[in-house]
């Protein structure tokens, strides 16, 4: 069972809205292309010194610059869209690498509860496949759970009352904002635009994670460091993790928000 | 004769009735990649902040496309307006 099966990502999937945004950037680029050629050529056939003159009841000046402006927007669209290839890509490049590292984690927990080839070990009833501990809306929950644990551990010696640490919301946020991968990182929304983008399990800007981080705990890709920032923050803002309008609508039967 | 020949000279080698059918079928291609790519990004298993992101900037992005093929189409009628009235030269 590929670890995708449960993943919140279809690697595939995305791999295909790469080429396709890919080929819409070659595609426009070439357009902007083409509309420049043109407009080199009208503008060499028609010295715009006559529109002022014999041929100043035509339009031509006007339709010639609505040329340029088209040369340019496609120009300009292409552009962006291989701005969002090459974040498409990087995103595909830390989900591919966080699928491979639970895939090797789940064959490792297999080969745990089935040793070696030939010595015994059948008598758990096992197919031999490998499975995750237990069903796993991600597929890397229980990763992703003990990752909460070592977290929680550390901000209770902080000082955060354990009552307030609740691992079900937590784990509910991880779910939406970053599909459980610890390197995941948002370069499309305001944040992004502002040099400050979302990143690792909790997606936690890197302001956020300065001002909630804790001392021995500083960098944002570690998952364990993310969650502790995270969860810090939430609990400053909202008061609980149940308060965090996320996991409260989802619990009241509504569809996630972001925190 | 003389400059007028020179005028309908320029605007014959200007081609504006080609310029025109070819601003056209800019448009068409244009409006098709639009709706490859919003087809595409809909069909995205992929689901997270990153995702709901990208789908803003891909909204974003159908938009633009839409706007050039606005743009496309506003320069095919100016120049097409303008080989009618050279015409009548």
């Amino acid at each position: 069972m590929a670890a995708s099966d449960h993943y919140q990502v279809d690697i595939e999937s995305v791999k295909a809205l790469i080429r396709s945004w890919q080929n819409g950037s070659d595609e426009l680029g070439a357009i902007s292309n083409q509309l420049t050629q043109i407009h080199e050529e009208l503008t060499r056939c028609v010295p715009s010194a006559l529109f002022e003159g014999a041929l100043g009841d035509l339009p031509l000046a006007a339709s010639f610059a609505k040329v340029a402006a088209a040369a340019s927007a496609a120009h300009e669209v292409a552009g962006g869209l291989a701005q969002d290839t090459a974040s498409l890509d990087a995103n595909l490049a830390s989900y591919t690498a966080t699928e491979a590292e639970v895939e090797a984690r789940l064959k490792a927990i297999g080969n745990r509860h089935h040793p070696g080839h030939g010595g015994g070990g059948g008598g758990g009833g096992g197919s031999g496949g490998v499975r995750p501990p237990r069903p796993a809306q991600y597929a890397n929950q229980s990763q992703v759970e003990s990752w909460i644990n070592q977290a929680f551990q550390v901000l209770e010696a902080s000082g955060t009352p354990a009552n307030e640490l609740d691992l079900g919301g937590v784990l509910l946020i991880i779910e939406h904002e970053s599909s459980g991968n610890p390197n995941a990182i948002n370069d499309w929304d305001s944040n992004a635009q502002a040099g400050d983008p979302s990143r690792g399990l909790m997606q936690v800007i890197g302001a956020t994670f300065d001002a909630y981080k804790l001392p021995g705990h500083e960098d944002i890709y570690n998952p364990v460091d993310n969650i502790i920032a995270g969860v810090r923050y939430a609990l400053a803002r909202y008061g609980s993790i149940q308060n965090v309008p996320g996991v409260r609508s989802v619990e009241g039967g509504g569809s996630y928000v972001g925190y | 004769m003389g400059q007028w020949g020179d005028i309908d000279g320029f605007l014959r080698d200007a081609r504006l009735g080609d310029v025109a059918r070819e601003l056209e079928r800019l448009a068409e291609q244009a409006n098709r990649l639009r709706a490859e790519l919003a087809a595409t990004a809909a069909s995205t298993h992929w689901s997270g902040a990153a995702a709901d992101g990208f789908r803003a900037r891909a909204r974003q992005r159908e938009n633009e496309v839409a706007e050039l093929v606005g743009t496309l189409d506003s320069a095919r009628s100016a120049v097409g307006a303008a080989h009618a009235m050279a015409s009548v030269f």
